[in-house]
């Protein structure tokens, strides 16, 4: 792509990545929450492919760190349910105090959204590596 | 407000219909962009901003795949099907769906209330019991989870697949 793509691309995509952590982080007090804030960041990496190409981003944001994200993701809600059945609570129960403070007034779900996040980011964008990346090769 | 509504579903369905007409596959994929927008606007004129949210990011994200995938193709549709057994089957579809919506559309409840008892509980008692402000997140995290962890396990599959099956193989396997 032309040079002024790729500068204001260079500018737009931290705070295309911040948007999408503001969107996970507070999804329990405003309007977005995890789903919207993973594709979010996964529109960041579609940028920097679109403008970058497929190679550069892929030495930023390798196959194998979307991998591990994504199984992360999951590993840590399906962690999150069983640590508050350990507690004596449900599955995926509430086992956090809620303190009352911007980030600790919901207990889990934070934890619970940020987990969704990561899994929805690194699954786009592995969608994206796949569709346009040409296969799994590093 | 509802006349703005009104308004707003009049383009989305002309965008439809030019998504359908277009003959260039470019200009059919920026209007389809403008219908999922357009329907994004409507929700976010209903008050549902976490769901117009969603809807402006998921149709940036399809427009995006659509044009990269019409860039390494080709841009005009080709192929002439008969357009006459076409437009016929269309317009006997359209006139089931007008017959069945003229029975259903009197039997719904009015728009904005509920026709669950347990929503009113969720809406009343959501705050005091998750301490989520943002009731869809509560609903989402914290009363329906085992959902949620359904559809992240749905995502997570269908990823999988996507990867064995457009997965090049390596050069020394076969």
């Amino acid at each position: 792509m032309s040079l002024i793509i790729k500068t204001i691309s260079r500018m737009l995509i931290p705070f295309i990545f911040v948007y999408a952590i503001w969107l996970i982080l507070t999804g329990h007090t405003s309007p977005g929450g995890a789903f919207a804030g993973g594709v979010t960041a996964s529109l960041a990496v579609a940028l920097a492919y679109a403008s970058f190409g497929i190679s550069s981003t892929k030495e930023r944001f390798s196959y194998s760190i979307a991998h591990m994200g994504r199984i992360l993701g999951l590993l840590g809600f399906i962690v999150m349910g069983v640590i508050a059945m350990l507690l004596g609570k449900s599955f995926l129960g509430n086992f956090l105090p809620k303190f009352g403070g911007h980030f600790t007034m919901a207990g889990v779900i934070i934890v619970l959204s940020l987990c969704i996040g990561i899994l929805v980011g690194c699954e786009f964008s592995l969608l994206l590596y796949y569709l346009f990346g040409g296969g799994g090769k590093e | 407000m509802e006349l703005l509504i009104g308004f707003v579903f009049i383009l989305i369905i002309a965008s439809a219909i030019a998504v359908v007409v277009l003959k260039d596959l470019l200009a059919a994929a920026l209007a389809l962009g403008a219908c999922g927008f357009l329907i994004g606007i409507v929700f976010f004129l209903m008050m549902a901003p976490d769901l117009a949210i969603v809807q402006f990011v998921i149709e940036t994200l399809t427009l995006f795949v659509l044009v990269i995938a019409l860039a390494r193709t080709h841009r005009r549709s080709t192929g002439d099907e008969p357009v006459k057994i076409k437009a016929v089957l269309g317009i006997v579809v359209i006139c089931i769906f007008l017959l069945f919506l003229s029975f259903v559309v009197p039997l719904m409840t009015e728009f904005g209330s509920p026709a669950l008892e347990v929503s009113r509980h969720y809406i009343h008692a959501g705050i005091e019991e998750t301490g989520s402000e943002n009731l869809i997140t509560s609903i989402l995290l914290d009363y329906r989870a085992y959902d949620t962890l359904g559809e992240i396990i749905v995502l997570f599959v269908s990823v999988l697949a996507v990867s064995l099956i457009l997965k090049k193989e390596s050069k020394g396997s076969r």
